[in-house]
């Protein structure tokens, strides 16, 4: 049982694995690949200001 | 190989046409198990993926991987990103899934449960999937269009002004009448608003964590929000015992002018303070709380008690006014087809697919998971007895007060006590359930009954009710936000074209006013709806969900015409049917709305019979008064609706315009031509 929660655990790790960077890059608009604390706030506040210049409520 | 799939989907259908059987003729004197339900639904939409949605991908659409995506063609690393398909269909599906399937077959349960989960299950199947699906992969073929660029492109400007106005007005109802369904989920409750209130400065502190502090850590700032939104869930229940508890009780009028106000703020704060922070919190939550409930009702799989055909069929419901047609399909709203989708599904999505055949999965398959989500939206009103239902959802002004409402609806033979009541209000920490009319408390307390059976029992009740309430209002009040920026812009953009200095996003004087007329516009219905002794949602959800069709309406009138004017007319059918059954629903449901006899349908009959209690002379000043604001809030409303059935009509009208004349004609294609991409 172990042994197989394990396996499970595994591949579920290996299907995620991919996925992670790509997630961290969307959630960041980008911000944290360069630049001090400073710099990186005012890209991230302006990638966010673009991000929900048209993002539309929905039902 | 072959014959073993054959076999395998014969099954599947088999098994879906038993449970719908099930479902309608053959549960005997028993309402049927929730399991039913799961079921009927996973084997229609099965069979709806992997047929039809193919058939409409490689016949219709005619996806192809080697043609590059916007994403590809215009990566730029911030809005155009080719994007895992799973990721982009978390992304989509979180920017879909808003409180309208939630809401709406609560609503709609009036009529029992058969009308909605028939029209949740067919209708997302040959409608709503389609409409989604159709939009983004017209959306792919066009660099990313948005739906008013497309429907200017395809149909004329015409149509495209249409669209535009479409959308200001669905915002203004949309936004006030979702405010209104959180007023009466929080009204004289302490616990509930103290809650939700909490929410503002915790979404603030993610803000500033994930802005100033750790700038992007979107992650770790949403971990924290959601472990204080938990906290403060049960922070409520201390504050409700505290002598706080009077600064957060609060009656339906002043919570309205909270809410006014809090919209208002949010508009004119930067982004990265409260509607991105909440915005995101809000998709984990949403996405969370989902898979819990799912969990909780295949797990826990509880006996529906609700019947599937009330009496209300008759059209003299207590939650709203109208017969099955065309009002449960109004009702039902986004658990079956919204045209909210097709902007997002000719938004951001677009710009994220890496490959055009992903659009299956986002396009169709993301609209199959909101209406799953009505259905268990429906499940959790089905647990509920039809008594309480009712004693919950029907305005104090239809069934009276107290004991003498739990008489009404007794009478009409869904048996319910004060005392019952009573118990149950003790139960989830509130003093009173009766009349909490709008879905979210009944949705609620269905939630708190499945999750508290699966965890924690009768004792933790409050803590589920609440948790539900605030689960509700969270997401709410980010379609709040976000829809009053994005109502504010629109409006920038239009009176910029009467005096430039208005249409500047940036400058200050200009956001505050075109944020307090876009507040002022919702504001004011959800005013009138608070104050309304009849609840207020009986008038203003089928508007919404009028204007909600009616946007699909558009959206289908530009498909259909894509699609002739790219030489597919014998697949037009695809879009012809949803927008042939939704053009009669949504102009019908108008008409009655404005001119229906039954006053507690038509707006001009409900003024006639105010306007017979006003010329009786022994009313008090007050009443007279209040009926005046009834009248106007009635003559304001049918002008609204006969709004919209114009713009359906002119939409229907300017598309078969183009359509004859793509027919007769040269079709003219608007896809992005391949050499262009390559």
């Amino acid at each position: 049982m172990n042994c197989a929660l394990r396996r499970a655990i595994r591949g579920l790790r290996a299907i995620l694995a991919p996925l992670w960077p790509e997630l961290r890059r969307l959630n960041s608009l980008a911000a944290h690949a360069t630049g001090g604390r400073r710099v990186r706030s005012a890209a991230f506040r302006a990638a966010l200001s673009e991000k929900y210049r048209n993002h539309t409520a929905c039902c | 190989m072959k014959i073993v799939r054959i076999v395998l989907w014969t099954l599947v259908a088999a098994l879906g046409a038993l449970a719908l059987a099930v479902l309608s003729v053959l549960h005997g004197e028993q309402p049927p198990n929730a399991l039913w339900f799961i079921t009927a639904a996973v084997c229609v939409y099965a069979i709806g993926y992997r047929f039809y949605a193919s058939f409409i991908a490689g016949r219709v659409l005619e996806l192809d991987d080697s043609r590059p995506t916007p994403a590809v063609m215009l990566d730029n690393g911030r809005d155009y990103i080719p994007t895992s398909r799973w990721i982009t269909f978390g992304h989509h599906f979180a920017a879909i899934a808003g409180p309208g399937p939630l809401v709406g077959p609560i609503l709609a349960a009036q009529f029992g449960y058969l009308p909605s989960i028939i029209w949740i299950v067919i209708g997302a199947v040959l409608g709503g999937c389609v409409q989604d699906f159709v939009i983004l992969g017209l959306s792919l073929r066009r660099r990313g269009r948005s739906l008013g660029q497309m429907a200017r492109e395809e149909i004329g400007p015409l149509g495209g002004f249409t669209a535009l106005v479409g959308v200001l007005l669905i915002m203004i109802i949309l936004i006030a009448v979702l405010g209104l369904v959180v007023v009466n989920a929080m009204k004289e409750s302490a616990w509930a608003t103290s809650t939700v209130a909490a929410t503002v400065p915790i979404a603030m502190l993610v803000g500033i964590y994930m802005t100033w502090l750790r700038p992007g850590r979107v992650l770790e700032a949403s971990i924290i929000g959601v472990l204080l939104i938990v906290a403060a869930v049960a922070g409520g229940r201390w504050v409700d015992l505290h002598e706080w508890r009077r600064l957060f009780v609060m009656d339906a009028a002043h919570l309205s002018l909270w809410i006014i106000g809090y919209g208002f703020l949010a508009s004119v704060l930067p982004i990265w303070l409260l509607l991105a922070p909440r915005d995101y919190l809000s998709a984990f939550i949403k996405l969370g709380t989902i898979a819990m409930l799912a969990l909780g009702i295949v797990a826990l799989h509880p006996p529906t008690l609700m019947p599937p055909l009330t009496q209300f069929v008759n059209g003299k419901g207590p939650l709203f006014g109208g017969k099955i047609f065309p009002f449960a399909f109004i009702t039902v709203a986004c658990g079956a087809i919204s045209g909210f989708h097709s902007l997002i599904a000719s938004g951001t999505t677009p710009k994220m697919l890496a490959r055009e055949s992903d659009a299956r999965m986002i396009g169709y398959g993301s609209m199959l998971m909101e209406s799953f989500v009505a259905v268990m939206a429906l499940v959790a009103a089905g647990v509920l007895q039809p008594g309480v239902y009712f004693a919950i959802n029907s305005p104090a002004g239809v069934v009276g007060h107290g004991a003498a409402a739990t008489q009404t609806i007794s009478g009409w033979g869904y048996p319910v006590t004060d005392q019952q009541m009573r118990e149950l209000a003790a139960d989830v920490g509130e003093t009173t359930l009766l009349a909490r009319t709008g879905g979210a408390p009944s949705l609620a307390v269905g939630m708190a009954h499945i999750f508290a059976r699966a965890l924690g029992g009768r004792a933790v009740m409050g803590l589920w009710y609440h948790f539900a309430i605030m689960f509700e209002a969270l997401f709410i009040l980010t379609t709040l936000d976000a829809g009053t920026r994005v109502g504010r812009f629109m409006l920038q953009d239009l009176l910029g074209h009467l005096y430039a200095p208005l249409g500047e996003t940036s400058s200050y004087p200009s956001i505050v006013l075109t944020s307090f007329m876009i507040v002022a516009a919702w504001g004011y219905f959800l005013y009138y709806g608070a104050i309304d002794p009849l609840g207020g949602i009986n008038s203003l959800w089928p508007l919404f969900g009028i204007a909600n069709q009616m946007l699909a309406t558009i959206a289908l009138c530009v498909a259909t015409t894509a699609l002739l004017r790219s030489g597919k007319a014998r697949y037009a059918f695809v879009t012809l049917i949803p927008l042939s059954w939704l053009a009669a629903v949504t102009i019908t449901a108008g008409l009655q709305k404005v001119w229906s006899a039954m006053p507690n349908v038509g707006f001009l009959a409900h003024i006639e019979v105010l306007r017979a209690e006003l010329s009786n002379r022994a009313i008090s000043a007050a009443r007279a008064a209040q009926i005046s604001r009834l009248m106007f809030n009635d003559r304001v409303d049918a002008l609204m609706t006969l709004i919209f059935i114009v713009l359906v009509a002119v939409i229907i009208a300017d598309s078969a315009r183009v359509w004859i004349t793509s027919l007769a004609g040269v079709p003219a294609v608007q896809e992005a031509p391949m050499e262009s991409v390559s």
